[in-house]
């Protein structure tokens, strides 16, 4: 099972399964049962039938090159969205996962998946990601530090709308 | 000069230990070079062709004495004694180990100084006017706004990772020194129905394709100012190219989308989710801001003997009246007079200032200007306020260290990357051309017949040493592994600004001097009485140029 990281600190197992855009799927009968993370070219090729699974145990994937906007009606069905970072440096993350917290309402778990680094950690956890699937998983259980490297950052964000000049 | 608190204090001590952790576990192993590149670049720390540059921010040009002695020191300690003033107003360090970056950050940060996002595919320095605060030509102090950009922009989270770089500058004055049509995002400040309004442009930029930056918003009320800037910036987080690095800046966006669609996406954001948000600035935040930068304690006593005075020891010393003419500005207070010192003697490399001349640049702006001293975009130093009475004593201490050369605005005046000497990407050594250039046009009184000319050369397409915008620009470029130079005229930063033409097929390095004097031959030849090069080449057109250049049949 993998860790995952809290944007408290604490250290779980997921036990999320990843279906992404890379697993062919003649069916959906291929999916297996269970809590699943689906694709965006998966959820709209089997929505119907996932829905029936219930939001506890449906998640989307976000890949970088596609907007939260293109499932904005659909986001009630899914209890974790998962952000895919296909590279660290792609910030587009950082941008959807601000918009489905204050555009869309978003309030479930956003998770941050792919090229996750302990660097980027303390920028995604304040645009709103919640959990962090590290890259490196032997270095989550000392990530912890790395949520709050700066104790009162200027600018206001999902942690704290009001920038420092309004604290 | 923006004060420290508590708050900026701790914000550089953490991180000063974030990178001294990065760094270790680069050393280690622990961290790759691909992951640890992009972490160094976003603190200002480049591998070049002979060893590390370190690029330390100057916010907006303002340095205290504090901080000017703490470089000198740095310098002598971690580096080779000298600085080198960039053209965005920061200074660097050509030679430091990597392996001490971390120790020359923890102590920068003591002087309240630092190199974050000084580089990396982020919001970088902000710049500004030279002679905010005291410009006679000034219509809003920009440095207020500058620091509250800078701070909105320090480690905002959601642009962590833009497409490519990202820089903004601010002008608020009828001249525009800080070029803003040619930044991503630019902002003049300007009067509107009484108020104050910034005017922005977006997309402008040299490098590659140099474009001149549109107008998005004539006159954003300034309590907009950030949430109108993190809309624009979304937009390009989100849709800024990230396939091609040369095609990643915001004006290939801008140009790609069109102005009116950009712009409507920006609205969009801006207008629905982030207007009047929490980022509004209210009217204590800018008071705040202004409270940081007002003006000194002026002796406003008017003592009508120093004119009179000024006016003999002009009569009786030629080379004082050359330095007046040329590096002394009017200042909006009458006792006052603002000093640009020139870093381009000839024989040095544009911009570079030793520590030695760094410590005593640093006393005489204790003594005559109020402990404050001002990096430019020329690659130049003033010192803002400095009483009249005082001028001559001034410009006796200065001459010898080397930095009243009479030269601003002329051609020697010239701006230069670092190019092929320094720099792993250049095409051809632009120093020595700049070189080159400075003792061909070492006779004052010719200099002061051509009068204003920018003359910029860059050693490769990147355009660091901002060639597009010079009247006169020079460009490295390679044929057949053999250096040759290209010139291009025409280009201006000022409000016309304005892209260079090229002139025609390219030159070798020692042809460059030859080539420059026929340009300006054929200015002498053709200007209207009272007319500036400038102003001469957008009337004649390059035509005229190019046949004095190349022969009749080029033209
Ligand atoms: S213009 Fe080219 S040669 Fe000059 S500093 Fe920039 S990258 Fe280097």
């Amino acid at each position: 099972m993998v860790k995952k990281l809290l944007d408290n600190g604490a250290v779980v197992y997921d036990n999320w399964i990843v279906i992404g855009d890379d697993k062919e799927l003649d069916n959906y009968q291929d999916i297996p049962p269970g809590r699943v993370l689906v694709s965006l070219k998966h959820w709209g090729e089997f929505k119907h039938q996932l829905v029936d699974r219930g939001t506890d145990k449906l998640g989307l994937i976000i890949n970088s090159d596609e907007s939260p906007r293109l499932v904005a009606s659909d986001l009630h069905y899914f209890s974790v969205i998962a952000i895919n970072f296909p590279v660290f440096t792609d910030g587009r993350g950082y941008s959807h996962a601000r918009e489905l917290r204050e555009q869309f309402n978003f309030e479930g778990e956003i998770r941050a998946i792919g090229d996750v680094l302990i660097d980027q950690l303390f920028a995604m956890r304040r645009v709103g990601i919640n959990s962090f699937i590290l890259r490196n998983q032997d270095d989550t259980d000392e990530a912890r530090p790395y949520l709050s490297t700066f104790s009162n950052p200027y600018q206001g964000a999902q942690d704290d709308p009001r920038p420092l000049l309004h604290r | 000069m923006y004060l420290y608190n508590e708050y900026d204090k701790q914000l550089l001590q953490e991180r000063v230990a974030q990178f001294q952790d990065q760094t270790t576990r680069f050393l280690d192993g622990r961290l790759s070079e691909s992951e640890f590149l992009p972490l160094r670049l976003q603190n200002g720390l480049y591998i070049q062709r002979l060893a590390p540059m370190l690029r330390i921010n100057i916010p907006y040009g303002m340095l205290s004495t504090t901080q000017l002695r703490r470089l000198a020191d740095i310098s002598d300690r971690f580096d080779k004694g000298y600085g080198h003033i960039s053209t965005r107003q920061n200074i660097q360090l050509n030679w430091p180990k990597l392996e001490d970056v971390p120790a020359i950050l923890g102590e920068l940060a003591e002087v309240e100084m630092h190199a974050i996002q000084a580089s990396g595919s982020c919001i970088r320095n902000i710049t500004s006017d030279q002679f905010a605060g005291v410009a006679t030509d000034e219509i809003e102090d920009p440095r207020p706004y500058c620091e509250l950009i800078r701070q909105w922009s320090t480690f905002h989270p959601e642009f962590s990772f833009l497409p490519r770089k990202f820089k903004i500058a601010v002008n608020g004055a009828a001249s525009d020194r800080a070029a803003v049509q040619f930044h991503d995002i630019g902002i003049e400040l300007i009067k509107h129905e009484g108020q104050v309004a910034c005017r922005i442009f977006v997309g402008g930029g040299l490098g590659r394709t140099p474009m001149v930056g549109e107008e998005i918003h004539p006159a954003l009320p300034p309590q907009h100012l950030l949430t109108y800037l993190e809309a624009i910036l979304r937009v390009y987080n989100l849709h800024g190219r990230r396939d091609n690095k040369y095609k990643a800046r915001i004006k290939i966006l801008v140009k790609a989308t069109g102005l009116e669609s950009f712009k409507r996406q920006v609205e969009h954001e801006w207008e629905n989710y982030l207007k009047d948000g929490p980022s509004t600035l209210t009217d204590e935040d800018i008071t705040w801001a202004k409270s940081f930068f007002g003006a000194p304690n002026y002796e406003t006593q008017h003592d009508p003997s120093v004119v009179q005075q000024i006016e003999s020891q002009r009569a009786a010393h030629r080379a004082f009246d050359l330095w007046l003419q040329r590096n002394v500005k009017e200042h909006k207070h009458a006792n006052y007079a603002i000093v640009n010192l020139s870093l381009k003697p000839t024989g040095v490399a544009p911009g570079d200032v030793t520590s030695a001349q760094m410590r005593a640049i640093a006393d005489i702006a204790d003594k005559y200007s109020f402990g404050e001293v001002r990096t430019t975009h020329e690659q130049n130093m003033v010192l803002a306020d400095v009483q009249r009475s005082n001028l001559f004593t001034l410009w006796q201490s200065l001459k010898e260290l080397g930095l009243a050369t009479p030269n601003i605005g002329y051609i020697t005046d010239l701006i230069s990357c670092p190019g092929g000497d320094y720099c792993s990407l250049a095409n051809a050594k632009s120093i020595p051309v700049a070189t080159a250039i400075q003792q061909r046009f070492d006779d004052i009184d010719y200099l002061h017949d051509i009068g204003d000319v920018d003359l910029n050369i860059s050693g490769c397409m990147n355009a660091c040493g901002h060639h597009h915008i010079g009247h006169i620009g020079i460009l490295g470029v390679d044929k057949k592994g053999e250096e040759f130079f290209q010139i291009c005229l025409g280009g201006d930063s000022g409000k016309d600004a304005k892209v260079a033409k090229i002139l025609g097929p390219s030159f070798k390095a020692e042809e460059i001097p030859e080539v420059i004097e026929q340009i300006l031959n054929q200015y002498v030849a053709t200007r209207i009485e009272g007319e500036r090069f400038i102003e001469t080449v957008n009337r004649t057109g390059t035509d005229p140029f190019k046949e004095a250049v190349y022969g009749k049949k080029a033209a």
